[in-house]
């Protein structure tokens, strides 16, 4: 056997494993609407196919809640609305893959921190007990830049 | 008389889910620490390679020249079934047999001798089995809380399998199957996750202990503040600690082909709700040869030091066992 030195772990994750995953709120539009993007990412263990993320919500500072029909993800540089991807059997997220959430707003966001919370409902395949969907929350403190909500006005 | 052990050690690098998922460890760094843990390697597909259910080659050169570097033994595929992948509804057995075959090729080329099924395959298994025989492949379900091994999905399992009497088909034992208690820290979740007080959280553990149903548990928990958090949280309970004796793997014991070494917590060089002395004396005592994957299932720590203190526990129960019976028919080669 070849020798290798074990690898041991430093006491802080290198990244969050949460949905909400980036610390930045970045400006955009997605199909004419105007909005801001936010780094997510799959709060499993394993890649599922897009089939398998039944439902998301976010809400930014308190706000009403922003719902599946009107967010979208973008994965791999294609963007859907999260209404649409029950259908996606085979289109997979890997389980260590960045994607991006695009949250639509009615009014521009100020400059600096907003407090979002979100969750995601993950149907889990295979689950010995059936059919189940499990709901991962996440609440974290995103930076819109001042230039960012410049560009978003 | 060798004392050399006889028990082939591993690891899953399930049990490295929180190390790898926060981008600490690469998969290469996770081959370095299996070559430290006993050399056997397990991996889950959807968890450790891209394109699953199909296995790129990429993945498959990069996999085989890393194992060889290494010094590694392939030991086990994790597949999934993935009966529920659809919202609205579950795989046809055609979908179940397409979505299999290419996972089976994919362990083959990557060097596993062994893959361990789902049990939602079981009514496809006599469809996939020509092409795990002619890979050379041995598929294994795995007994995994609550298919316990006397209950009514797990004996359909064994009698299945016992019926068929394939040397490519036979079971996978996860340790979790073999609980004494419900791991500390998953009980006291049921205070945040389900709103319970002492009187509760002892009343449900009274439940498990006495071997209550699933429908018992939710009857119980109907009595609770919150009945379907309740329910959520036990699940994992009724999901994860089975109530097997490790005796009952004798008359099954050929079929065994690989076993999953579960394990929650080590504390003071024991696990305090798994029956692992039980486990390996009757692995010992059937002659078992195959390998053990450790899988480390606990709250996220540093799982190589975890791992390797899971294993510490094996050899030194194997090193009882073998004080008291001398290696016997354990010795194996």
């Amino acid at each position: 056997m070849a020798a290798s030195d074990p690898v041991s772990a430093p006491r802080m994750p290198a990244a969050s494993t949460d949905l909400l995953h980036g610390r930045e709120l970045v400006p955009g539009a997605d199909g004419g609407r105007a909005g801001v993007w936010a780094e997510v990412r799959l709060p499993s263990y394993r890649s599922l196919p897009l089939s398998c993320v039944v439902d998301v919500e976010v809400r930014i500072d308190g706000g009403a809640p922003i719902t599946s029909e009107a967010l979208a993800l973008r994965l791999d540089g294609v963007t859907r609305r999260i209404a649409e991807l029950r259908p996606l059997r085979d289109v997979v997220w890997w389980v260590l893959d960045v994607a991006e959430l695009f949250i639509p707003l009615e009014h521009p966001l100020a400059a600096g921190e907003h407090e979002l919370s979100a969750w995601v409902d993950l149907l889990t395949p295979y689950a010995t007990v059936g059919r189940s969907v499990h709901r991962h929350a996440s609440v974290a403190t995103l930076r819109l830049a001042e230039a960012g909500a410049e560009a978003a006005r | 008389m060798t004392t050399a052990p006889s028990l082939q050690l591993g690891v899953t690098f399930h049990s490295f889910t929180a190390e790898w998922t926060s981008y600490v460890w690469s998969f290469e760094d996770m081959m370095a620490n299996a070559a430290q843990l006993g050399g056997g390697v397990e991996i889950v597909g959807p968890a450790h390679h891209r394109g699953f259910p199909r296995v790129p080659e990429e993945f498959v050169a990069a996999f085989r020249s890393s194992a060889e570097r290494h010094g590694l033994t392939p030991t086990s595929y994790g597949s999934y079934a993935d009966e529920f992948i659809l919202f609205d509804r579950g795989q046809t057995a055609d979908e179940l047999v397409e979505y299999t075959i290419p996972q089976l090729h994919g362990a083959a080329a990557l060097g596993f001798p062994v893959v361990r099924l789902q049990h939602n395959v079981a009514e496809v298994v006599e469809r996939i089995l020509p092409t795990a025989e002619r890979l050379g492949l041995r598929m294994g379900y795995e007994l995994h809380a609550p298919l316990d091994i006397g209950s009514e999905r797990g004996s359909f399992l064994i009698e299945q399998v016992q019926r068929i009497d394939s040397p490519y088909l036979g079971i996978i034992p996860d340790a979790g199957i073999f609980a004494r208690s419900i791991r500390a820290d998953l009980l006291e979740e049921g205070r945040h996750a389900a709103g319970l007080n002492d009187a509760q959280l002892q009343q449900i553990s009274a439940l498990w202990e006495c071997e209550g149903s699933r429908a018992d548990m939710e009857a119980l928990a109907q009595t609770f503040p919150d009945p379907e958090r309740a329910i959520d949280w036990a699940l994992h309970i009724w999901g994860s600690h089975g109530h097997s004796d490790p005796a009952d793997l004798g008359p099954i014991f050929r079929h065994v082909i690989h076993v999953h070494g579960k394990f929650y917590s080590i504390v003071d060089g024991d696990e305090p709700n798994l029956r692992y002395r039980d486990l390996v004396w009757a692995l010992l005592d059937n002659g078992y040869t195959g390998w053990i994957s450790s899988e480390y299932e606990g709250e996220p720590t540093d799982s190589f030091q975890v791992v390797a203190a899971q294993q510490a526990m094996i050899r030194r129960y194997e090193a009882e066992y073998v004080a008291e019976h001398g290696l016997g028919s354990a010795t194996g080669a």
